[in-house]
């Protein structure tokens, strides 16, 4: 009888701590600039698809892309998961126009995919005007969902200082 | 190796206060405020963070959207520690990017970090929040997501 009791309220404890560190791991989001996006340990809910979310209080929200003449998926990157991600994404260019970027160009990436600085690297950035050390900012082209046509450019972060600034 | 300590995270009560000192010490906020549901606490080996977006509007101006960074507990991070990446989405079908920062770091040794995505997309639509953060580990970044803030008109 007492043995029964000494050993059902430690199981209790330990189901309940399973249960929500469980609860904790699938509530927590993802990144979209994770370093290697093929690394995904957080299995994915099974939320339905559409293209309005089916929540905003930190459930799992995707947004189906469409897909281009040449196979390529294009859509929002605001979806909360990295394998979500098109790959152009759509952004609102300088001029207005909405269109679409690259994956690559979004996440900065160029040839190491995902590859993040070193400390030294950091330390030796350029501090902005909000007093925050910055990589530097880039512009990149902005194209029409079959990523032939280019309509205008998109800023992500403060641009260089050659040519017009933004 | 150093073992994974999993220092106490704040309460409720300091995330708010943080999260309040943090408004008014921020230039410029005014207006409508749009905070995320929840905050993403995440663990390095050597610090503890959480995240959280902000949406900032004020009729007629442009938003601004702002992810921020916090260490867990008291004291500081050295400098290049913490980073954040913010990203200003116009609420549409799907939503669409307006506005985004690269990676920005803390200077100096600090407990907090605003990166912020400014001049906005024009005042009248409906934007929201939605960066990601970065800590250090050790021997590199490790990158963390965040949840969206509430969408808010500007």
């Amino acid at each position: 009888m007492r043995w029964q009791t000494v050993v059902a309220i430690p199981a209790v404890c330990l189901a309940s701590v399973a249960a929500l560190g469980l609860s904790i791991g699938l509530n927590s989001p993802t990144p979209r600039f994770a370093a290697n996006h093929s690394a995904q340990t957080r299995s994915q809910t099974n939320h339905a698809r559409g293209n309005h979310p089916a929540s905003l209080s930190g459930s799992t929200v995707h947004y189906i892309p469409k897909v281009n003449s040449q196979g390529e998926t294009y859509g929002s990157a605001a979806g909360d998961s990295p394998t979500q991600l098109p790959d152009l994404i759509e952004v609102s260019a300088s001029n207005g126009a909405i269109g679409y970027i690259t994956k690559a160009a979004f996440l900065g990436t160029t040839s190491q995919s995902g590859t993040s600085p070193t400390l030294q690297q950091v330390l030796n950035y350029p501090k902005n005007s909000a007093g925050n050390l910055a990589a530097p900012g880039r512009t990149v082209a902005v194209y029409t969902s079959n990523a032939t046509t280019q309509i205008g450019t998109f800023t992500i972060g403060t641009p260089p200082a050659s040519g017009s600034g933004g | 190796m150093g073992s994974r300590s999993r220092k106490r995270v704040p309460g409720v009560m300091s995330l708010l206060l943080g999260a309040a000192g943090w408004l008014f010490l921020m230039p410029g906020l005014a207006g409508a405020q749009g905070i995320a549901q929840g905050p993403n606490y995440h663990y390095t080996k050597i610090y503890n963070y959480y995240n959280f977006n902000v949406i900032s509007t004020t009729t007629g101006q442009p938003a601004q959207a702002f992810i921020w960074v916090f260490k867990t507990g008291s004291g500081n991070v050295p400098a290049g520690y913490m980073s954040g990446l913010a990203i200003m989405f116009k609420t549409h079908t799907p939503p669409i990017v307006c506005r985004m920062t690269t990676w920005q770091y803390n200077s100096t040794a600090s407990a907090g970090l605003a990166v912020d995505a400014k001049p906005g997309c024009g005042a009248g639509p409906v934007y929201f929040s939605f960066g990601d953060s970065r800590a250090y580990n050790g021997s590199g970044y490790t990158t963390y997501g965040s949840y969206r803030s509430p969408s808010e008109t500007s």
